[in-house]
């Protein structure tokens, strides 16, 4: 019997090791990149992978996952398995925490040292919004910022004027009453306006009406919407719902998402970034363009970019190889013929790959024009945590119709531990 | 003996590979600070601490006794009441035994996203069919109390394995007791008070303790699928909160801590229900 027993413990141990050999990690001399996003998005990544292979620089096992959240956890738990992607994109939003942990292997230094990219040759905002600590840790691929996408036919079969450059944000606000259709039972009401609630969509009204969202980006320790400017901003953002009811209510978009609704005609304005537009170009029913976003005070938006990070490790020079050749001008290109990016790279911003009017949106020089009035979210390690505090006080506020003092104030309760917990910690 | 013993190996290395061993370094995780990149930083007991004046566990924690208060007597109820049903010999008992059982199988991923679609405001069944009929529409997506009430409904019907364990515990009680019962002049509810509950009950209280845990188990896909722990935290759970505190926010220690706290939440719950059982074994004799 013990000879038996010894037999399955065996036999156990060894169906044990061999799941364990499993998993991530591919062949030697295989990195793996790790990008999210629907299919239509993560699509031009697979091309930009074949390219690099079919030049022989080294092979990509390409990992697509398509929810953000997903993505990050995924990260996370690939650190912790001492098994992280060589090379993975992130916004700017979320690579802070591996920076702080010591996971990213700082791009700065090497970008110094390329042979391949100079430093110069990129938009420097999203640099410094990849810049941790003095050090550039990612390198950009895309200088994003939030827009106005509108359907171009809503607008010319109800007599609105087109969206212009410099149009103000009480432009906005006519049409998308005008464009608010009545409530009807058994089909999608018509809405005028959409945006999904959060402080990434917040911040650009705040900083168009002249205020600040935090004391210091770099270190912030409180909100500070609750000057006139900031309230003024958060006023104009609230207003879109409960004020003039030109957008959806919780409940319908909770049964039918706004790029559903501007997919299928539904919605007239969508206030996005540059990341709809893979799925966007698959419109075939109605013409839409992209408009700034509208001024309050003065023209202001919001900067949206990834990145790719390399990972610590020992694959981190053959990770680097890869980063160079989506940095240089043919990997940008493959990118920004997608409709995906705002390339980082300036030429390949300026050129027909990006400006191409034949493709949608015309008038993608929008993108270009506001990078000088772009600003960031701080880059804190603590800053998603803050941000989905954050983002569950402004959601209730925009959906709830609370004033903007009871905004403020849900935003300071859902905040304050959190922003404590920063400021000692050391923050950053 | 020896055989059997043999037989269980299997079982006890898994769990003691896949339970035992990560509930241990969960609870040693829970004094420290641990992010999964750097070295994991000794706290002591400062993360229980913290928990104690984390509004947001103590919101979780108050959400998770109303889903528990709610869900672990409606599965019991209905696991006993399907078990009265079918207990019986009949033609088609075995079909219906299945279909009671069958929502169990189905992964907890696909029942979330059916009732997603169920529920939806504008095109789903539910209702459209309420509306039809002249009932008010609850708001499950956006009201808070709408939202837990769903994820309490759905828990509901996954109800399959107690269903059985009781069924076979119905079967077990001897029929000459419930002649007798009806000799004595017993109506039906009668006997159900004094004969079917006494003799199940130790079952059901240990029913009862397995259902808190896996009442939490299953809330966790609902509650982040379907309403990504909203509307206004109404669905964060414990265990989503610990689960978003480990791999959104990287504090692994913390959500260790989480999962210490919860564990042993669920076992003053059983404690609770320990004097039934022992009182129930007693009138068995």
């Amino acid at each position: 019997m013990a000879a038996a027993l010894a037999r399955v413990i065996a036999l156990g141990a060894a169906v044990l090791t061999l799941a364990a050999c499993g998993g991530a990690g591919g062949k030697a001399g295989t990195i793996t990149l790790q990008v999210s996003g629907d299919p239509e998005e993560t699509a031009v990544y697979r091309e930009l992978v074949a390219e690099y292979e079919k030049r022989g620089s080294g092979k990509v096992r390409l990992v697509e996952v398509g929810d953000p959240g997903d993505h990050i956890q995924k990260l996370s738990t690939g650190f912790a398995a001492d098994r992280p992607p060589e090379v993975f994109l992130v916004n700017y939003r979320n690579f802070a925490p591996f920076a702080a942990r010591g996971g990213i292997d700082a791009a700065g230094p090497r970008l110094d040292r390329s042979k391949a990219l100079r430093r110069e040759d990129y938009y420097p905002e999203p640099l410094e919004a990849f810049t941790y600590r003095g050090v550039l840790q990612c390198m950009p691929q895309n200088v994003s910022s939030l827009v106005v996408y509108y359907n171009r036919d809503l607008f010319e079969q109800a007599g609105v004027p087109l969206p212009k450059r410099g149009w103000s944000y009480e432009d906005l606000r006519q049409a998308a009453r005008r464009l608010t259709g009545p409530p009807v039972k058994t089909a999608v009401r018509q809405y005028g306006v959409g945006l999904d609630p959060g402080i990434v969509r917040l911040g650009a009204f705040v900083w168009s009406a002249g205020g600040d969202l935090v004391d210091d980006p770099a270190n912030p320790t409180r909100f500070t919407i609750d000057t006139p400017e900031g309230r003024r901003g958060l006023q104009a953002f609230l207003d879109l719902q409960g004020g003039d009811r030109s957008a959806p209510f919780e409940e319908e978009v909770d049964a039918k998402g706004l790029d559903a609704r501007f997919l299928d005609g539904e919605l007239a304005m969508f206030f996005s970034s540059r990341r709809e537009v893979p799925v966007f170009r698959t419109i075939k029913k109605f013409e839409w363009d992209v408009a700034p976003f509208p001024v309050i005070e003065r023209p202001a938006t919001m900067l949206h970019s990834d990145a790719y990070c390399v990972a610590k490790g020992d694959r981190a020079d053959d990770a680097w190889r890869f980063v160079e050749f989506a940095e240089s001008e043919a990997g940008q290109r493959i990118v920004a013929r997608s409709g995906r990016i705002v390339p980082s790279l300036k030429r390949v911003a300026q050129s027909p790959d990006f400006l191409d009017p034949s493709k949608p949106p015309r008038s993608s020089q929008v993108f270009l024009d506001a990078i000088p009035t772009m600003r960031r979210l701080p880059v804190a390690s603590t800053w998603p945590e803050i941000e989905d505090a954050s983002d569950l006080a402004i959601k209730r506020a925009y959906y709830t119709e609370l004033t903007v003092d009871e905004a403020l104030e849900r935003l300071r309760v859902e905040t304050e531990p959190l922003l404590e917990r920063a400021r000692s910690s050391g923050g950053g | 003996m020896g055989s059997a013993r043999l037989m269980a190996v299997p079982y006890a290395v898994g769990l003691l590979a896949l339970v035992a061993g990560p509930a241990a370094v969960t609870l040693g995780l829970a004094f420290f600070e641990y992010d999964l990149i750097g070295a994991p930083e000794w706290t002591g007991t400062r993360n229980f601490g913290e928990l104690l004046d984390d509004p947001g566990f103590e919101r979780a924690l108050k959400v998770t006794l109303a889903f528990l208060l709610l869900a672990v007597p409606l599965r019991l109820a209905g696991a006993l009441g399907l078990a009265l049903l079918l207990h019986r010999s009949f033609r088609t008992a075995a079909f219906h035994r299945a279909m009671a059982y069958l929502p169990t199988v189905v992964p907890d991923i696909a029942i979330a996203l059916l009732w997603l679609f169920l529920v939806n405001p504008l095109f789903g069944p539910l209702p459209v069919i309420l509306g039809a009929v002249g009932l008010p529409v609850p708001d499950f997506l956006t009201s808070q109390t709408g939202a837990l009430l769903l994820v309490v409904i759905m828990s509901g019907f996954t109800i399959g394995e107690g269903f059985v364990i009781a069924l076979a515990v119905r079967r077990e009680v001897p029929g000459e007791l419930y002649e007798l019962a009806q000799v004595e002049g017993a109506s039906a509810t009668h006997a159900f008070r004094r004969v079917t509950l006494p003799l199940m009950s130790p079952t059901l209280a240990l029913l009862a303790c397995r259902d808190v845990a896996l009442s939490l188990q299953f809330a966790f896909t609902p509650a982040l699928l379907i309403f990504d722990g909203g509307p206004d935290r109404a669905t964060t759970f414990v265990p989503l909160l610990a689960y978003r505190t480990a791999f959104e926010y990287g504090r692994y220690g913390y959500a260790a801590a989480m999962t210490v706290a919860s564990l042993a939440f669920t076992l003053m719950a059983i404690l609770v229900a320990l004097p039934l059982l022992r009182r129930g074994r007693s009138a068995v004799g």
